[in-house]
């Protein structure tokens, strides 16, 4: 249906609107080619997962279609398309009866799962008014280097590919402050580069939690049983109708959106929608010391709430980039910190706290989380024509007892890609495996996670629209689990057991070579190769791994290659 | 603790009910005071794991009463030893349901082996049957009599793991049997020691139960330890913990009253699980055991019962 349509705005836009509507398209079509293998350069005896024979290849694909209309530069209409996205190559849900002659490919995604051959993922309209800018629909959220918020968009990491981006409900505004404030008083606006921006999100409408089922208590305040006549009598919590409550109520499972009322969209009790505000210096080309310089500097606050799980979340993220006479810095740091009773991890309870209602909001304690996570990335290095040199640390807050009331870990934004393999396929698939895809929010999809890193990469241009690209990458865990990352007996968290010896999680170093051709043709070619450390959980997640000095290594190799149609 | 202590609470909690033998000491071997390890050197000692010093809740002194005890009484040295009706132990028809352990959904074409004589170390099944499409199975089963089942799916689509359980022991009737056999996902499987901060070996495996009183009600304050069933050593790999509200928790020390545990990495083999509690003297009481056997990458639902060694505690109207 959005096919068609899409080709009509496409082919007809003369008959459809009036001449001073331009249309814009903007988008790429990409193809990569993945081979991730066990050992240095691969190996035909053992794969890069344990139950695999020989390495794992694949090609995938995606088509982004960002058409837009636009009028006199004041009112501008987008949508953005993905279409095959990340979808693998060839026919993956066996259609042809014989595979040998199969014809038609099937649009299997990465997952292995049947997915549509379009998606509409954005679309927002923006128009100015006479103060600023006003954009309003499912838009892009991005901010600094894309650690917290970030849009997914071309081809902005060294190594590797954009996967998701962050999308989101939105209405915002956008202004000069200080050109206000100048027009007010009757004078002409200086170009100052500063800018703010107030907007606001709807996250959620009605969210499909298990937090109801893990409301019913056994017991009031005062330690007496809850019995049929009493305030907190809840016949959902009898379901033997024997007038008490019990834990084993059919209560606690999935909510599903059978259950919901038929005026759920107007609750505005269960909504989760979030204030966004920025305030962002964007100098680019000043003058500094008689040498032009760029500037960014600013601070990104989100304030998220829920009212029926008492949530209040404080997001801060800060961001800077400055580049001088080849000097190079850019960090960004970003915290969480606030409470939230909306966290229902499958078994995450605060037993200690179980059945204590909070005195506000009248919810179980045994769900009470309190936030405080950190992130941050910082750069630090020498850029010219031909050559540079960056020195990058990172740091993603990890959580020692998910199950426990402070709630401390989240990766960062899986389209900040570190590397080829360590974050981006290692620690996503041990992450993935152990939490499963009942909670599948913490997986770690790639970002960083649960750990400090460096990443020095050195850039040579050879020549034109040429680049080679080194980096290596070491990893350290910031809070061990035992599950994902295990324990060593000096780490300073509590855990069941301290199999690991090494201190690291471990390295990895990659090679990438980029050229850029007919203006519009991507190619990339990149190479890494990963040894990973005792800390990882190889066995029980069904990785490849040998042993040396009878502790468990894991070797990883990968070979991929890009080639892209940018417009 | 000493002995006098253990004897004292034995007495207390049995002795006096039918003036049976109160000579009996706590545990085999010696290790139900939680004293030193019988696991040979360098492993972990039995303290590791039974150290509870938290009164327990539950009924631990009636199971004299039961029906069919065979003993004179439970003491700790006399297990209780139900003798079921002989004339009550017949096959029947079965109408089973085959249900996800943790979310109780029917688990669709899953393959339900049968050991008739409890032993599922022998080889094949018995019986073999396959599921339908809502978890449906029939069968054949027997009444009175311990059975041991093996719930497996397709290993290619990796959606359960072999999920073992010994000592079904179905009540009589002339009829039909009806009853339901568990099934662990694959997701309950990994979030368990993801919660727990455990991670698993794959070539070890998983025993899970409750832990229950003389009433046949879970008891609080428990905990259990496995240990080789001929040499009485821990396994190093062991770890054991305990559930709350029917969730794994990795502080609780002891069960709660959902009377769940359940022991991770535990290698292939034959093992002897037992639960012990606190007596008041700061020592320990052996209450209960029961035997398994360990599959690599499987999991094993195994109850223990307060006063008996073989885990098989009849419906009453099975015994003599």
């Amino acid at each position: 249906m959005l096919l068609p349509a899409l080709a009509l705005l496409l082919t007809a836009p003369a008959h459809a609107v009036p001449d001073d509507f331009e249309f814009e398209l903007e988008g790429y079509y990409r193809n990569r080619a993945i081979l991730l293998a066990d050992g240095l350069f691969g190996s035909d005896k053992v794969g890069f997962y344990a139950d695999q024979q020989g390495d794992a290849r694949m090609m995938v694909q995606r088509l982004r279609l960002q058409p837009g209309i636009n009028f006199q530069n004041r009112a501008k209409f987008f949508l953005q398309t993905d279409v095959l996205d990340d979808v693998a190559w060839g026919d993956n849900q066996s259609m042809a009866s014989t595979a040998l002659f199969a014809g038609d490919p099937t649009a299997t995604g990465t997952d292995g799962v049947e997915q549509d051959v379009f998606k509409l993922k954005r679309a927002w309209m923006e128009f100015n008014v006479p103060v600023g800018v006003v954009r309003v629909g499912r838009q892009a959220s991005s901010w600094g280097m894309g650690l917290l918020a970030n849009h997914g968009d071309g081809f902005d990491d060294t190594f590797g590919e954009n996967h998701y981006g962050s999308t989101y409900d939105r209405a915002i505004f956008a202004t000069k402050p200080i050109a206000i404030i100048q027009t007010i008083a009757g004078k002409d606006p200086d170009p100052i580069p500063l800018y703010f921006a107030v907007g606001v999100d709807r996250l959620v409408e009605d969210p499909l939690t298990q937090y109801y089922g893990f409301n019913c208590t056994t017991s009031n305040a005062d330690g007496t049983p809850i019995v049929e006549g009493d305030a907190n009598y809840d016949p959902r919590c009898d379901p033997d109708s024997d007038g008490y409550h019990t834990l084993s109520h059919e209560f606690d499972a999935d909510r599903v959106d059978e259950d919901r009322g038929p005026t759920w969209w107007a609750d505005q009790q269960d909504d989760v929608w979030e204030m966004v505000y920025a305030l962002i210096y964007r100098g680019e080309g000043i003058d500094l010391a008689g040498s032009k310089a760029d500037l960014v500097a600013g601070a990104y606050l989100v304030n998220r709430k829920q009212q029926e799980t008492a949530s209040n979340v404080l997001i801060a993220d800060a961001y800077l980039k400055f580049l001088w006479r080849g000097i190079y810095l850019e960090a960004e740091g970003l915290t969480i910190q606030g409470k939230t009773y909306a966290i229902s991890l499958p078994g995450a309870l605060n037993a200690d706290e179980a059945g204590v209602l909070d005195a506000d909001s009248g919810l179980d304690k045994a769900l009470y989380k309190d936030a405080n996570i950190w992130g941050y990335v910082a750069r630090a290095g020498y850029k010219q024509e031909g050559y540079s040199f960056v020195m990058e640390h990172g740091y993603a807050s990890g959580d020692d007892n998910p199950a426990d009331a402070e709630f401390t870990g989240r990766p960062l934004h899986p389209d900040y890609n570190v590397g080829l393999l360590l974050y981006e396929e290692v620690l996503a698939y041990v992450t993935a495996a152990t939490w499963t895809d009942s909670a599948e929010g913490l997986w770690s999809n790639g970002g960083v996670y649960n750990s400090r890193y460096i990443y020095p990469q050195v850039t040579w241009r050879p020549m034109d629209n040429w680049e080679i690209i080194g980096a290596w990458l070491m990893a350290w865990p910031d809070k061990p689990d035992g599950s994902r990352i295990l324990c060593a007996p000096d780490d300073a968290v509590e855990c069941t057991s301290t199999p690991a010896t090494a201190k690291s999680i471990g390295w990895e170093a990659d090679l990438g070579v980029k050229h850029r051709f007919h203006e519009h043709v991507l190619f990339s070619l990149e190479t890494g190769y990963a040894r990973t450390t005792d800390r990882l959980p190889y066995e029980s997640v069904g990785l490849a791994f040998t042993t040396k000095d009878g502790k468990p290594v894991g070797n990883f190799y990968t070979l991929q290659s890009r080639i892209a149609f940018e417009f | 603790m000493s002995t006098i202590t253990m004897l004292a609470l034995l007495l207390a909690g049995c002795g006096d009910k039918d003036g049976g033998d109160d000579t009996g000491l706590t545990g085999d071997g010696g290790t139900g005071d939680g004293g030193t390890g019988d696991g040979g050197t360098g492993g972990p000692s039995i303290e590791d794991f039974i150290n509870v010093t938290d009164p327990y809740a539950g009924d631990i002194d009636s199971c004299c009463d039961l029906v069919g005890a065979e003993s004179d009484c439970w003491n700790g040295a006399n297990w209780i030893s139900h003798t079921p009706d002989p004339n009550l132990q017949v096959a029947s028809a079965l109408n089973g349901d085959i249900l996800d352990f943790e979310t109780g959904d029917p688990v669709a074409d899953a393959t339900l082996d049968l050991w008739f004589e409890n032993d599922p170390t022998v080889g094949a099944p018995d019986y073999s049957v396959v599921g339908d499409g809502d978890g449906y199975v029939t069968s054949t089963f027997y009444t009175c009599k311990p059975v041991a089942y093996k719930v497996s799916t397709d290993p290619a689509l990796d959606a359960t793991v072999d999920t073992y359980e010994l000592n079904q022991i179905e009540p009589y009737t002339d009829g039909t049997i009806v009853t339901e056999f568990n099934s662990v996902s694959s997701t309950t499987y990994a979030i368990i020691p993801s919660l727990l901060g455990v991670s698993p070996d794959g070539d070890k495996g998983t025993i899970a139960g409750t832990a229950y009183d003389c009433g046949g009600q879970p008891i609080e304050g428990a905990q259990i330890v496995v240990k080789d069933a001929e040499t009485g050593a821990i396994p190093e790999s062991l770890v054991v913990k305990y559930f709350v509200d029917e969730f794994p928790n990795r502080n609780q020390p002891y069960t709660s009253a959902d009377g769940l545990w359940v022991a991770i990495n535990v290698p292939e083999g034959n093992w002897v699980v037992e639960l012990y509690v606190a007596d008041p003297a700061g020592g320990h009481t052996l209450i209960g055991k029961s035997p398994a056997y360990i599959f690599p990458e499987s999991i094993l639902i195994s109850n223990i019962y307060t006063g008996f060694e073989d885990g098989k505690r009849y419906p009453d109207i099975c015994l003599l």
